[in-house]
């Protein structure tokens, strides 16, 4: 597998992903290439494309045997957080240009970033061109992780605070610090470590604070707050 | 090539102040006139780039010597082109404006020009003077001298039609050959002038003096200042023409100045070697550890005053406060309510989730801001910046080089890791926790400024090595440069080197005086210590005795000598200057004396001397020159066996 320079003629674009019930399908534009190149990251443990390739090289990775593969996923790392699958144009096109995410992929409680590159088989010299994108922007899309937080307010008499139970349900593969608890009186951030999931923690917070939960900027794209 | 480049820090710098001395010596125009118009006339390229001694000489002595004209004349493909000399722009050097016509249009107009002044500016106009100058080795040379012969005919030059022949009697080039293939010419065109209307004067002037020594490139300026002199002479009221003009001539000259160049030399290397020894002795003895930490504001922490407030201004402002921390999340309200009521809580009573939510905080909002700004190349080339500028003013360069001795101790005492300042343990938890992150923060941060300041440490003494080894090796270069050039007495090293030394005493008994500070920077590259240096010495000649001429200069530096001994001693180092130094060498003799000038300013007690001596008025004359710094004498020769000159 090779990384070509960049060409435009083999950009992806308007990459979209529609969540229908347990299904995951993804849409996109292209103008030309023979395969594609669909990687699935555990979300915020994205690898460098050269990287990736090494990887799968290190693996045994054969480029004939992938291409006349059908589709299916042709590389997983060691820890499972990255999942590459290469599927042909051919099939992609006859599928109405949406290719379905196999529901065995995608675990419930974990982002996920999706990128999908352009490739060009050489058959004479059996090597996958792979095309990198313009932009992440354009070939790049997440599945972030609803989280819905659970805030309750304890009155302490004669004290001028009040204690607040948060409760962040359990999250599978949750990094330290994706989400942060915010006091708006302080006007502070608190990072939350993974330890503190699915505990329900005691927070002094001034008497006429309120608190909310968000993903840290960074965190964004992987995961979705209810009522932020 | 190499050794060309080195020697330019040292020789750079005298040159510098020789001509810095140079400019207090020059006088006002002379009390004496041109008698008569006078035109100047350079044949050929060779002799233009010495125009400007000759004319600096007349200007000099002569009131009116503005007026004179000077025409350059060139033998091209095409014919003859002339040129004219003007004044140049600001460093007033000369510069040569094309004339059009022909080089007889061109002298006449210059002839014009002077006739057409007001009467008075040239006292006599019934003649003219045409003073005609051409190296011997001028491709074309006879066709220049025919030219010559032909140009003033018609005027009424008579005796004061004068041909100075700059001969080139050293093989280079051929010189000596061309020159003798010039002189046949001329003297076969001599020969057949029977009635000697065309071709006035002959001077030759060759830079073979009799008695072996050749005038180079630095030296060749005597010849063109000696026909300035000859002009002088001949085109003053005084002088009876006869005494200079007619024939074949040639002369001897000798020069005996204020020793400018020896004042010079002395005078920069006693300051040098002065300077150096009074700022090494400044510092003597090594500094303490309590004084090195003192200066460099190393606390009892082991951190440093200037990046306190660095950490203060632009980190400790941007973290959290301690108030903050009184939000972080404890595992359950009994926790939270149980360290409240004890107002500390030990690390061993955290949760683990206060404790990972602890650490988390720690690092994105303490170490983490800590870690982007040395991670910031410009906050950091900052911090070098102020590091570099605390060494530099802390330790001048005396010390400096002391250090070195020093270097590993300094080194461990900048790498000391840093301690707390005892804050850790505090009455509340958040205020405990804040301490705590705040060191954190300090040691990743002063690991980066020791770093550092190690680094710029030992930069600084390299500098400083490297400064000590500019200095020595200009002063050497100096030492070297005065070798070569300048003949230095007795008398001149020891008064010069006093003066230079009770100098550096003077301005050293001031203690804000910052001339040590203004040379001794280890900053300094080589320009801006000759600046520096030469910035000294510039104040070390506004002193009277360097502007004192030439004889006035000599009394005070001689001053255990009587004023007979000091006239035979200068009497001596004219003759000793003249003895072999007639400009044509020749195998056999061909030339007999006939006159004696002495070019001395009449003020001088010297020039009453020598009207009071035997032969004065016959054997001898004085021409009152117009420079106090020197005195000349010229002794004119008749060429009478010219068949007899070989000059290749």
């Amino acid at each position: 597998m090779e990384i070509a320079g960049f060409d435009r003629e083999y950009q992806i674009e308007d990459l979209t992903i529609r969540r229908a019930g347990r299904e995951t399908n993804l849409e996109w534009r292209y103008k030309r290439g023979t395969h594609f190149l669909v990687v699935l990251y555990d979300g915020g443990r994205q690898a460098e494309l050269t990287d990736l390739i090494y990887g799968m090289e290190q693996n045994g990775m054969d480029d004939a045997a992938a291409v006349a593969g059908d589709g299916g996923k042709i590389y997983m790392s060691a820890d499972e957080t990255v999942k590459v699958f290469l599927l042909r144009e051919t099939r992609f096109a006859k599928s109405s240009y949406v290719w379905t995410i196999p529901a065995a992929e995608i675990r419930r409680g974990i982002p996920y970033e999706i990128s999908v590159f352009a490739a060009v088989y050489d058959k004479l010299c059996t090597v996958l061109h792979i095309y990198p994108a313009s932009a992440p922007e354009n070939n790049t899309q997440y599945i972030p992780v609803s989280v819905r937080p659970e805030i309750r307010y304890k009155r302490q008499i004669f004290s001028r605070e009040k204690i607040c139970v948060l409760h962040i349900p359990y999250l599978q593969g949750y990094m330290d610090g994706a989400l942060e608890y915010y006091i708006d009186t302080v006007g502070m951030g608190y990072p939350l470590p993974a330890s503190c999931m699915g505990r329900y923690l005691a927070i002094a917070v001034p008497k006429a604070a309120s608190v909310c939960v968000r993903a840290a900027d960074h965190c964004k794209k992987y995961y979705r707050v209810q009522g932020e | 090539m190499k050794n060309e480049k080195a020697y330019c820090g040292g020789r750079e710098l005298l040159q510098r102040c020789l001509e810095q001395l140079q400019r207090f010596q020059g006088g006002k125009t002379g009390d004496h006139t041109a008698l008569y118009p006078t035109v100047l006339i350079v044949m050929g390229e060779k002799c233009r780039p010495h125009i400007g001694t000759l004319r600096d000489t007349l200007e000099q002595n002569w009131r009116n010597a503005r007026f004179l004209q000077y025409v350059n004349i060139i033998k091209n493909s095409a014919g003859w082109e002339c040129a004219g000399l003007t004044d140049g722009g600001k460093n007033g050097a000369y510069r040569w404006r094309t004339i059009q016509g022909s080089p007889v249009e061109a002298v006449s107009r210059a002839v014009t020009a002077m006739l057409q002044l007001p009467d008075g500016i040239f006292a006599n106009k019934s003649y003219i003077k045409m003073e005609f100058i051409m190296s011997a080795t001028e491709p074309d040379a006879a066709a220049y001298y025919d030219l010559f012969l032909d140009l003033g005919s018609g005027l009424p030059t008579v005796d004061l039609k004068t041909f100075y022949l700059m001969i080139d009697q050293t093989k280079q080039e051929d010189g000596n050959k061309k020159s003798e293939a010039v002189w046949q010419y001329i003297y076969k065109k001599i020969r057949e002038d029977k009635k000697k209307e065309k071709c006035g004067t002959l001077y030759l002037l060759s830079n073979f003096l009799d008695f072996g020594s050749i005038l180079g490139e630095d030296r060749i300026w005597q010849n063109y200042r000696l026909i300035a002199d000859i002009v002088l002479l001949g085109g003053s009221v005084e002088i009876n023409r006869q005494r200079i003009y007619g024939g074949i001539r040639t002369a001897a000259y000798a020069l005996v100045t204020k020793p400018v160049e020896a004042i010079a030399m002395v005078s920069l290397e006693a300051l040098l070697c002065e300077m150096r020894a009074r700022e090494e002795e400044r510092y003597e003895g090594e500094l303490s550890v309590k004084d090195i930490r003192e200066r460099l504001g190393i606390q009892a922490t082991n951190g440093f005053a200037f990046a306190e407030e660095i950490f203060r201004e632009k980190l400790e402002k941007r973290f959290p406060p301690a108030a903050a921390l009184c939000y972080l999340p404890f595992g359950s309200a009994e926790e939270l309510k149980k360290a409240r009521r004890a107002g500390r809580i030990a690390q061993e009573d955290m949760s683990a989730c206060m404790t990972d939510a602890w650490r988390l905080l720690k690092r994105r909002r303490y170490t983490d801001t800590v870690k982007a700004l040395i991670a910031d190349k410009d906050e950091i080339d900052a911090i070098r910046g102020n590091v570099r500028e605390l060494l530099y003013q802390t330790f001048p360069y005396g010390e400096a080089r002391k250090l070195a001795a020093q270097a590993d101790t300094i080194k461990k005492l900048l790498l000391e890791e840093l301690r707390t300042d005892g804050r850790l343990e505090q009455n509340t938890y958040e205020n405990s926790l804040y301490a705590e992150a705040v060191y954190a923060g300090k040691r990743i941060f002063y690991e980066k400024i020791k770093q550092i300041f190690t680094e710029e440490f030992t930069d600084f003494l390299e500098q400083a090595r490297e400064f000590g080894n500019l200095y020595e090796r200009c002063e050497n270069e100096v030492k070297q440069e005065g070798y070569v050039t300048a003949s230095v007495d007795d008398s001149i090293a020891r008064f010069y080197t006093d003066e230079a030394k009770r100098y550096v005493e003077r301005r050293l008994s001031d203690s804000r005086d910052t001339m040590l500070a203004s040379v001794f920077d280890v900053r300094h590259r080589e320009e801006d210590l000759l600046k520096a240096v030469e910035t000294v010495f510039a104040e070390l000649i506004e002193a009277d005795i360097y502007r004192y001429d030439f004889e006035k200069e000599r009394g005070i530096r001689m001053r255990n000598m009587t004023a007979s001994q000091q006239y035979a001693y200068v009497g001596a180092e004219l003759q000793k200057a003249l003895n072999g130094s007639m400009r044509l060498r020749n195998k056999f003799s061909v030339a007999d004396r006939t006159d004696c000038f002495y070019m001395v300013h009449n003020t001088a007690d010297y020039a009453k001397h020598l009207e009071q001596r035997d032969g004065y008025g016959q054997q001898f004359q004085l021409f009152d020159l117009n420079r106090t710094d020197c005195i000349e004498q010229i002794e004119i020769y008749m060429v009478t066996r010219p068949e007899s000159i070989r000059l290749d």
